[in-house]
């Protein structure tokens, strides 16, 4: 096992990696407030999986890391209407019980990981023809 | 994973010879994680602010420098607006010959002497260039407004004329700077 780095040097090295775009070309995120240094709060996308409903649509969302990030996941909540399981209707919010990497999460994961997940989650067969809300709706 | 002879040394010795103006404390559950604070350079417009930053050691730590980042907001051409600071020791000038210590001292050297020739903070910097009397200003104002918070109400009180009262933007800005002298 190796030096556990604290919350804030994590947040930057995903910030960075975020930036400079080595991610997953379908998922972006970046700082919410470019001048937080608490660095909580993250806003994403995810472009949708293609051969699904979701091809060509983009998806925003939140993500708020908390005080104990990496070492418990953060809150994960759409802004862009979407029609899936793991996501509350009324509000957005992922429900962390429903989305395999939020449920088992480790401090190895990153919110990169997340936003690829939930991408792979809109391709699953059994949601990949789920019937979605007009493409401009909002939260 | 045991910590490296290295690590303790440094530890113990900036326990035991602490420098002075500069402090850092590693916390009980990670012995690789500092808790720091910098006061600012008597000569500069960081003076009578004490700065906190955090400061972590890498896994390969002494092969790659320490990481560094202020936590209280600054108003300087070499640090960002997310406390990131652009400074040779800490990039390719690094040695491992370098420590704890000498980066910390070297970040303190940093705050008497900006460089805006290598900016963080592109809109600093320019300021910096453009009307530096200003710009160390700003930085004054900052000191004061995020700076010293560790000083008791009276003894910031007996501060407060060493201090402009406005920043830029700031309504009555322009009286407040004739009135300062400034102009």
């Amino acid at each position: 096992m190796g030096a556990k780095v604290p919350r804030n040097f994590r947040l930057l090295e995903e910030l960075e990696k975020g930036e400079k775009g080595l991610g997953a070309e379908a998922c972006s995120y970046g700082l919410a407030e470019g001048d937080d240094l608490l660095m909580s709060n993250w806003n994403g996308t995810i472009l949708g999986p293609p051969h699904s409903v979701h091809e060509n649509r983009i998806y925003s969302l939140k993500m708020h890391c908390g005080e104990e990030y990496p070492d418990k996941p953060p809150a994960v909540q759409f802004i862009s209407q979407v029609n899936l399981p793991c996501v509350n209707p009324r509000n957005g919010v992922v429900d962390p019980s429903k989305l395999p990497c939020l449920a088992n999460w480790n401090r190895d994961m990153t919110m990169e990981t997340i936003l690829i997940e939930l991408r792979r989650y809109m391709a699953h067969p059994s949601h990949k023809k789920l019937p979605q809300p007009a493409e401009t709706l909002e939260y | 994973m045991a910590l490296p002879k290295r690590i303790i040394k440094e530890t113990e010795r900036l326990m035991a010879e602490p420098v002075p103006g500069i402090s850092a404390v590693p916390h009980g559950d990670n012995l690789r994680y500092f808790d720091v604070t910098i006061d600012g350079p008597e000569s500069s417009p960081y003076n009578h602010g004490r700065y906190k930053l955090e400061l972590f050691l890498p896994d390969d730590y002494p092969m790659t420098p320490p990481k560094v980042r202020f936590m209280t907001k600054i108003y300087h051409p070499n640090i960002d607006k997310l406390g990131r600071i652009c400074l040779d020791v800490l990039k390719s000038n690094w040695s491992p010959a370098l420590q704890i210590r000498t980066i910390l001292l070297s970040i303190q050297a940093l705050l008497g002497a900006p460089n805006p020739d290598d900016p963080l903070d592109p809109n600093v910097a320019k300021k910096w260039v453009d009307d530096p009397d200003d710009a160390i200003r700003e930085a004054k104002v900052w000191t004061w407004k995020f700076g010293m918070d560790y000083l008791g109400f009276e003894e910031r009180k007996k501060l407060r004329s060493d201090f402009p009262t406005m920043a830029k933007g700031d309504e009555n800005y322009h009286r407040a700077k004739i009135s300062d002298g400034t102009t």
